[in-house]
C-alpha cells in the first residue's frame, strides 16, 4: 500500500487533534459517536475514544439502534456500557497508551483513503518541508496536553465533534482532501481552537508554519459564525448580508485571510441574490483574490459574472485573478479566461499582450472562443498593430463558430463580427467585399442602421452611386425618419453630384440644412436654457411629451445613440434601481444603512457622470453638424461650379449655332426592389425582408447634356 | 389675508421650478428606450403603414357563392356584406344571403326519376331561403404575392365567427311553412387588393343550424368584390 507524504501528514494532524480532544473530552454523547463513525473513523479508534472519555450517558434502545445503523458493532456498545458512570481518574492512567493506539487507527484509516493530490513538483517540496515541522508539533502537543490536562477549559455548550463535522460544509475539509497543506493547517487550527486547546507552544509552532506558508490566521475565530451566515444565503440572503456587514464593521481583517475572503464571498453572494449587483461584483472579485483554493470558487465566479454583466464591472486586478486560474473548474475555464483577458484590455491595468497570450489558449468551440476572437481582432486592427489580415481571419473564424449557435448573444456577436469584417474591408478599400459583409447584417441587429449608412459610403467610394443612394432608402422608414443621421443627405448629395443630378443634389443639401441646421438651433437654445443638472429631467420629459421641452427629436435620438451616454445611463439606471432596492431592504434590516449610504453616494456620482456624458454627447453633435455643414457648403460650391461649367459649354455650343439644353434631374428617384431576378417598384411599404434589396436606377446625366442641332 | 398671500407665494414659486414634474412612468419608459438601443430589435415584417388599409373603413361586398353539400339542392346564393374595420385586425360584418337560385342535385333527380308518384322534394327536406348573420372578423395576416414574375399583389386573410337567423321553408303537417331558425357561422376570407378601394374577395363559410330533421351544416364558397369607403373617423 502506498502512503503519500500528504496522507501521512493528514493522519498525524488528525491524530494530534484527536489527542487534543481526548484530553478535554467531557461526557460523550451517542451523537458524538455517530458523528465519529460518519467521518470514517475506525471502530477501534472510536472504542479508544470512548474509553478516554470521562463518562457516558446511559444507553436506551433507540440509541442502540442508531449506533447499529451507523455501522458500529458490539465492541463499541460494550465500551459505552463499560464507561457508563466511569470517572476521570480511570482515564488518566491509560491515556498515553490509548492515544497511541487511536493514532495508529486513524493513521490506518487515512492511509487507505484514495489519493486526491493535485501533484506537481512545487507542491511536493512544500509538503515534505512541512512534514518535519508537523512531527515536531506532534510531540509538543502531547507534552502540552499532559501539562494542561487538568485545567483545560471546557466547552460552554454543544459537542466538539458536531462542530468538527460541520466543517465539512464549510469547505475546509474538502480543501484539505485536495492536498493543500496550508488550508489543512487552517483546519487544524480551527479544530484546536474549537476544542479550547490552544497552547502557547502550539500557537508558536502554528505561527511558524503560518509564516512559512504565508497564511493569515486573522479572523479565524469568526469562521464558525461566517459559516452559519454562508449557509443562510440561499434562504435568507438579507440576514446573511446584514450579518456579514456587521462583522465587517466590528473587525478589521487582514486582506488575504480566510475570514476576509469568506466575508467578501458572503457579502458578494448575498448581494447578488438581492439584486445589489454593483456591490456584489466588487465583493466577489475580492473574494476571488484569496490565495488559497476554496471549494465554491466556481460559484463565486458565476455569481460574479452575473453581477458584472449587470453592473458593467471589469476586473480591477486581472493579474491577481489570473493567478487563481487553477481554482476554476474546466467547465467555466473559458469564461474565466475571457473575463481576465477582457479586463486586461478594458480594465484599469491594461496589458494587451497579456490578454493576447491568454486568449491564444484553446477556448474550445463555444461562444467564449468566438468572443475571444472578436476581442483580439478588435485590438489587432488598431494602430500600431494594424494587423488587418489576421483580424479578418479571426473574425471569419468567429463567424463560423457563431453561425452554428443559437440564442441572442450569438446573434448579436455574429452581426458584430460581420460589421467588423465589413469595416476592415472598407478600410482597405475592398469595397465589393465590404458591401457583401454589410449586407449580412440582419435588420434586427441594433447595428443595422449604422451598417446601412456605412454601406452607402462604401458603395459611394466604390463608384456605385445609384446603389449608394438606394442604400440610404431605409432611413425613410417613417419611424426612422426622426433618427439622427446627418450624413444621410450628405451621401445623397455627394452621390447625386457624381451622377450630375445637380438639382436633386441641391435638394438633398436643402434637406440637410432644413433638418439639421434647424436642430442645431434647437440644440443651442436647449444648451442656453438648461442647466446640466436638468439634462436628465429634460430627457425624461421629452419621453412623455416631446413638445414639453426645447429638445428636438433628432437631438434626442443623437443622445440615445451616443455610446458614452448609453454606458453612463445604464450605470446610473442600475445604480438607481439598486439604491432603491437597498433602501427598501434597509427598512427590514438597519445593518444595511452604511451600504445604502454608499449606494446613494455612488448614484450621485453616476448621475454626475451621466450629466457630463449628455453634455459631451451634445457637444459632439454640435461639432458634427457644424463639420457636415462645411462639407455641405463645399458640395454646394462644387454643384455651382459644375452647373457653371455646363452653362459655359452650352453657351459655347449656342455660339457654334447649336441649341443646348442642360439635362434636368430626375424629379423622383425610382427605387426597385429586387429579389433574385425579380424586380418590382417600391410602393411606399417597407418590408423587413426587402430592406437589403433596394436598387436605384437614378441615371447619370454627366454625358447627357442634350445637344440639339 | 395673510394665508391667501402665503398660498399665492407658494403657487407662484411653483412656476420657478426648473422642470415640470416627471413621473415614474417617464423614467421607466426612458429606461426601456435606452436599454433597447443595444438590444435585438423587434422589427415587424412591415416597418411602415400598409399600402392597403382597412382600418376605420366600411367594406361593401357583393359575391356569388355555391353551396355544394346540400343533399337535394345546389344553391347559388347571392351574398351581401357590410362590414366596418375598427382597426387592421378587428371588424364587424353584417352578412345577408339570398338563396333564390338553386338547382336539383343528382340525388334529387334520381329520386324523382325512380318515384312512381310525383315526388315533392319540399316534403322531405327543408329549403333555405335567406340568412342574416352578424359576425366578428379577425384579420391577422397581411402580405404580398407575385405570380410568375408578372406582378405583385397584396392580400389579407382573416377568419370570422358569428350568429344570426336562417329562413327556411319546411314541411309541417303536410303543408309548407316558412320559419326562422338560429344560425351559427364560421368562416374565412381573403381579400386580394386591386386598388386601394377595391379588392377581390374569396370567402368560405360553414353555417350550422337546427333543421326540422336534425342539425345541418351547409358550407358555402363565395367569390366577389369588396369596395372600401374612405376612412370614417
Amino acid at each position: 500500500m502506498k502512503i503519500t507524504i500528504t496522507q501521512l501528514i493528514r493522519a498525524l494532524l488528525f491524530a494530534i487533534a484527536l489527542l487534543a480532544f481526548s484530553q478535554t473530552a467531557a461526557a460523550l454523547t451517542v451523537n458524538d459517536i455517530i458523528n465519529m463513525a460518519s467521518q470514517n473513523i475506525g471502530e477501534d479508534a472510536i472504542v479508544q475514544i470512548i474509553l478516554l472519555s470521562e463518562a457516558m450517558e446511559a444507553l436506551n434502545d433507540e440509541d442502540l439502534q442508531r449506533l447499529r445503523s451507523a455501522g458500529l458493532g458490539d465492541k463499541t456498545i460494550e465500551a459505552i456500557k463499560s464507561k457508563q458512570g466511569a470517572g476521570k481518574a480511570e482515564l488518566a492512567t491509560s491515556s498515553d497508551e490509548i492515544s497511541e493506539s487511536a493514532k495508529d487507527n486513524v493513521l490506518r484509516s487515512y492511509s487507505e483513503e484514495p489519493s486526491r493530490e493535485m501533484g506537481g513538483e512545487l507542491e511536493q517540496t512544500t509538503l515534505e518541508s512541512s512534514h518535519v515541522v508537523v512531527e515536531e508539533r506532534e510531540v509538543s502537543v502531547e507534552e502540552s496536553v499532559e501539562e494542561n490536562a487538568d485545567d483545560s477549559p471546557k466547552r460552554a455548550n454543544g459537542s466538539n465533534l458536531t462542530e468538527l463535522h460541520s466543517l465539512e460544509s464549510f469547505g475546509l475539509v474538502q480543501v484539505a482532501k485536495s492536498g493543500n497543506l496550508s488550508v489543512l493547517l487552517e483546519k487544524f487550527y480551527e479544530s484546536a481552537y474549537q476544542s479550547f486547546l490552544i497552547h502557547a507552544e502550539v500557537q508558536a509552532k502554528y505561527d511558524k508554519l503560518q509564516e512559512e506558508h504565508k497564511i493569515s490566521v486573522m479572523g479565524t475565530e469568526l469562521l464558525p459564525e461566517l459559516q452559519r451566515l454562508q449557509k443562510r444565503i440561499p434562504n435568507d440572503p438579507l440576514h446573511a448580508l446584514a450579518g456579514a456587514l456587521r462583522i465587517e464593521s466590528e473587525h478589521n481583517l487582514e486582506a488575504d485571510s480566510m475570514a476576509h475572503a469568506l466575508l467578501d464571498a458572503i457579502v458578494g453572494l448575498a448581494a447578488n441574490r438581492l439584486g445589489l449587483h454593483h456591490v456584489a461584483a466588487q465583493r466577489l472579485e475580492r473574494a476571488m483574490w484569496f490565495s488559497q483554493p476554496v471549494h465554491h470558487f466556481d460559484e463565486l465566479f458565476l455569481a460574479y459574472q452575473e453581477s458584472a454583466k449587470v453592473s458593467a464591472h471589469v476586473l480591477t486586478d486581472a493579474e491577481k485573478i489570473q493567478n487563481r486560474q487553477n481554482f476554476i473548474s474546466d467547465k467555466h475555464a473559458s469564461s474565466f479566461i475571457y473575463a481576465i483577458a477582457y479586463s486586461y484590455v478594458y480594465g484599469p491595468h491594461k496589458d494587451e499582450e497579456a490578454a493576447f497570450e491568454l486568449l491564444s489558449k484553446n477556448l474550445g468551440e463555444g461562444i467564449n472562443a468566438a468572443k475571444a476572437l472578436l476581442l483580439t481582432a478588435s485590438r489587432r486592427i488598431l494602430p500600431p498593430r494594424n494587423q488587418f489580415k489576421t483580424a479578418a481571419l479571426e473574425l471569419e473564424q468567429a463567424t463560423s463558430i457563431l453561425k452554428n449557435r443559437k440564442g441572442d448573444e450569438a446573434f448579436q456577436l455574429l452581426n458584430i463580427a460581420n460589421l467588423s469584417l465589413a469595416r476592415i474591408m472598407h478600410e482597405n478599400s475592398a469595397h465589393e467585399q465590404a458591401h457583401a459583409f454589410y449586407g449580412m447584417l440582419s435588420p434586427r441587429s441594433h447595428h443595422f442602421k449604422r451598417a446601412r449608412l456605412e454601406d452607402a459610403w462604401t458603395l459611394y467610394f466604390g463608384g456605385r452611386y445609384p446603389e449608394a443612394i438606394a442604400a440610404t432608402q431605409v432611413f425613410y422608414i417613417p419611424d426612422w425618419e426622426k433618427d439622427y443621421v446627418p450624413e444621410l443627405h450628405i451621401i445623397e448629395a455627394a452621390a447625386l453630384l457624381k451622377l450630375c443630378q445637380y438639382d436633386a443634389a441641391t435638394a438633398a443639401l436643402g434637406r440637410f440644412k432644413a433638418k439639421y441646421l434647424g436642430s442645431l438651433q434647437a440644440l443651442q437654445r436647449f444648451l442656453a436654457s438648461t442647466k446640466a443638472t436638468d439634462y436628465v429631467q429634460q430627457l425624461l420629459a421629452f419621453t412623455r411629451d416631446s413638445a414639453a421641452t426645447p429638445l428636438d427629436s433628432r437631438m434626442f435620438s443623437a443622445i440615445l445613440q451616443d455610446s458614452r451616454f448609453y454606458h453612463a445611463y445604464m450605470k446610473s439606471m442600475h445604480m438607481r434601481k439598486e439604491a432603491e432596492t437597498c433602501r427598501s431592504l434597509e427598512t427590514r434590516n438597519t445593518a444595511l444603512k452604511s451600504l445604502c449610504d454608499a449606494y446613494a453616494a455612488d448614484f450621485t456620482l453616476a448621475k454626475s457622470a451621466l450629466e457630463e456624458s449628455i453634455a459631451v454627447a451634445l457637444d459632439a453633435v454640435k461639432a458634427e453638424i457644424l463639420a457636415l455643414d462645411i462639407t455641405a457648403t463645399e458640395l454646394s460650391i462644387e454643384i455651382q461650379l459644375a452647373l457653371r461649367a455646363e452653362q459655359e459649354r452650352c453657351l459655347q455650343l449656342t455660339a457654334q449655332g447649336m441649341s443646348c439644353e442642360v439635362a434636368k434631374s430626375v424629379p423622383e428617384q425610382p427605387f426597385f426592389i429586387t429579389e433574385n431576378i425579380q424586380y418590382w417598384k417600391f410602393n411606399s411599404e417597407f418590408w423587413r425582408d426587402e430592406l437589403l434589396s433596394y436598387y436605384s436606377r437614378v441615371p447619370s446625366l454627366c454625358s447627357a447634356s442634350a445637344v440639339k442641332p | 389675508m395673510q394665508k391667501i398671500a402665503y398660498i399665492f407665494v407658494f403657487l407662484t414659486s411653483l412656476h420657478f421650478l426648473p422642470m415640470p414634474c416627471v413621473g415614474l412612468e417617464a423614467e421607466q419608459d426612458f429606461d426601456a428606450l435606452v436599454t433597447a438601443q443595444r438590444q435585438t430589435l423587434e422589427a415587424p415584417a412591415l416597418l411602415s403603414s400598409k399600402l392597403y388599409v382597412a382600418e376605420k373603413r366600411f367594406e361593401l361586398a357583393l359575391q356569388m357563392a355555391y353551396v355544394p353539400n346540400d343533399d337535394f339542392y345546389n344553391y347559388f346564393p347571392i351574398q351581401f356584406r357590410l362590414g366596418y374595420h375598427f382597426n387592421d385586425l378587428w371588424g364587424l360584418e353584417l352578412q345577408s344571403t339570398l338563396l333564390l337560385l338553386k338547382s336539383k342535385t343528382n340525388l334529387s333527380t334520381f329520386l324523382e326519376s325512380r318515384s312512381s308518384a310525383q315526388l315533392d322534394l319540399e316534403q322531405i327536406s327543408d329549403r333555405q331561403l335567406a340568412r342574416f348573420n352578424l359576425v366578428a372578423v379577425f384579420h391577422p395576416l397581411y402580405g404580398k404575392w407575385s405570380f410568375n414574375r408578372v406582378g405583385l399583389g397584396h392580400f389579407d386573410w382573416g377568419v370570422y365567427a358569428g350568429a344570426g337567423l336562417v329562413v327556411v321553408s319546411e314541411p309541417s303537417s303536410g303543408k309548407l311553412r316558412k320559419s326562422a331558425r338560429f344560425d351559427a357561422v364560421l368562416g374565412s376570407q381573403f381579400h386580394f387588393f386591386i386598388l386601394p378601394y377595391l379588392a377581390l374577395r374569396a370567402d368560405f363559410a360553414v353555417n350550422i343550424y337546427p333543421s326540422f330533421n336534425g342539425v345541418l351544416a351547409p358550407c358555402s364558397i363565395g367569390l366577389g368584390l369588396s369596395y372600401y369607403t374612405p376612412t370614417v373617423p
